[in-house]
């Protein structure tokens, strides 16, 4: 989820339009209101806030949370000694060229989507992981398959996330149709 | 977008036809020329906060912002939840098997490969009956027995058992996500089945597929985000006065 916190009504739409144009993230939510910011920042969906400069004094990230979310400063002025400086993802100036902006966005984007989603270019599974869709299809459970490839049932959970997030398959079912028809098992085991 | 009481009931399906089949369900069928929601509304006899509210919050979802759950009646969303369960079971479901079925009658893939999408569907759809006659026999009737002793203010020794022993939040956590399998089944048809020549017929299980989703994850949220908060305080508020 990505929040945009800003009080001027146009440059909140604004800001909003840009994102929409280049992310295919649903969950874009926008507001003026501190509380309500601050409650986005507690959830842990929120990866990336654009807060701006105004609501930073007020603003809540000190409570505990496992996973990160970046905070990105948005301020309405480029100092002028600054104009030469280096690219800065955590900080973006209203008044900056289109393109750095669209650079920033994008850099952000980019960041939150891979902590979404871990390795999203990978979806080949790893020969572990293809025993591990066996194992699954021929209905086995976490225990006997740690048993039957020598590893933790710990590894065996993480493989299974890691299988779900690569094919898009959760269920036990699925994985079963998958198995079958990459031929991982013959249609007869099942 | 948000739907308002003045707007027309055709702009409102101009702008989302997903919205065809829960205006079905509020109790208007298709027929209502330039009339206003309003206007409808006061015509059918429905409650038309009711009605936005349900349609804004299939349309926008998030329901934190569209619906104020102090003045929902829970009557009413039980009978809205119960019409989109017949709905399921009527059209949506056999929707979806008609096209498995003609997928698989005509398509020039090895035969032995679609069957495991229709026994898989076939699984998919048992698991989606108990779901629902479980809501249906148990859920909803304990629901509506809990708003009825709010209403009178009195709590019956065996509703007081029920609601110490299973009160409505073990619902909550052990209420099932049945979205997955489908999302499951339209990988399979998008990415893992072989090839085929046309994809017509594989499209149109994926467009009942879509379709079926979208509705179910707007009922679900319903049930989770409207009637577990509303009878949870209720049961909470019963507790007390005992
Ligand atoms: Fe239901
Ligand atoms: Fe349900």
């Amino acid at each position: 989820m990505i929040i945009l916190a800003l009080p001027t009504y146009v440059v909140r739409k604004g800001l909003e339009s840009i994102f929409r144009e280049l992310c295919t993230q649903k969950k874009i939510h926008s507001t003026a209101n501190i509380q309500e910011l601050n409650q986005y920042i507690k959830d842990s969906e929120t990866r990336l806030v654009y807060a701006h400069s105004s609501f930073i004094p007020d603003l809540q990230t000190n409570y505990h949370r496992k996973d990160s979310c970046k905070i990105v400063r948005v301020i309405d002025e480029k100092p002028k000694e600054l104009l030469e400086e280096a690219f800065q993802s955590d900080i973006l100036y209203l008044n900056d060229d289109e393109q750095s902006i669209i650079k920033n966005i994008k850099r952000n984007i980019a960041l939150t989507e891979k902590a979404n989603e871990g390795s999203s270019e990978e979806s080949e599974l790893s020969e572990r992981e293809k025993d591990i869709v066996r194992e699954i299809a021929l209905g086995k459970t976490n225990k006997e398959i740690a048993d039957n490839l020598f590893i933790s049932a710990h590894t065996v959970i993480t493989h299974r996330k890691n299988i779900t997030k690569k094919l898009g398959i959760k269920t036990v079912s699925g994985l079963t149709i998958y198995a079958i028809l990459n031929k991982l098992i013959q249609m007869e085991e099942t | 977008m948000f739907i308002t009481r003045n707007m027309k009931m055709a702009d409102a399906i101009h702008h989302n036809h997903l919205l065809l089949p829960v205006i079905n369900r509020l109790g208007i069928q298709l027929g209502f020329g330039d009339l206003s929601i309003e206007q409808l509304c006061d015509e059918k006899g429905i409650d038309i906060d009711f009605f936005l509210m349900i349609v804004n919050a299939f349309l926008d979802h998030d329901i934190n912002k569209t619906m104020k759950l102090d003045n929902v009646s829970v009557e009413q969303v039980v009978v809205y939840l119960k019409a989109t369960h017949q709905y399921y079971l009527e059209r949506m479901i056999p929707e979806v098997e008609n096209r498995i079925n003609a997928l698989i009658q005509h398509s020039d893939i090895d035969q032995k490969q679609f069957l495991l999408v229709k026994n898989f569907f076939e699984e998919y759809k048992h698991e989606f009956y108990a779901h629902l006659k479980h809501e249906e026999q148990s859920i909803y009737p304990y629901v509506l027995e809990v708003n009825q002793a709010n209403k009178i203010g009195k709590l019956e020794e065996d509703l007081l058992q029920k609601i110490q022993n299973e009160p409505i939040d073990s619902y909550a956590e052990e209420h099932t996500d049945i979205e997955s399998k489908l999302f499951d089944l339209k990988n399979i048809l998008i990415k893992y089945l072989p090839e085929s020549k046309d994809s017509y017929l594989r499209n149109q299980v994926l467009n009942a597929l879509f379709k079926l989703e979208n509705d179910l994850n707007d009922h679900s949220r319903i049930e989770n985000m409207v009637l577990v908060p509303m009878i949870s305080v209720m049961e909470n508020e019963l507790l007390k006065s005992c």
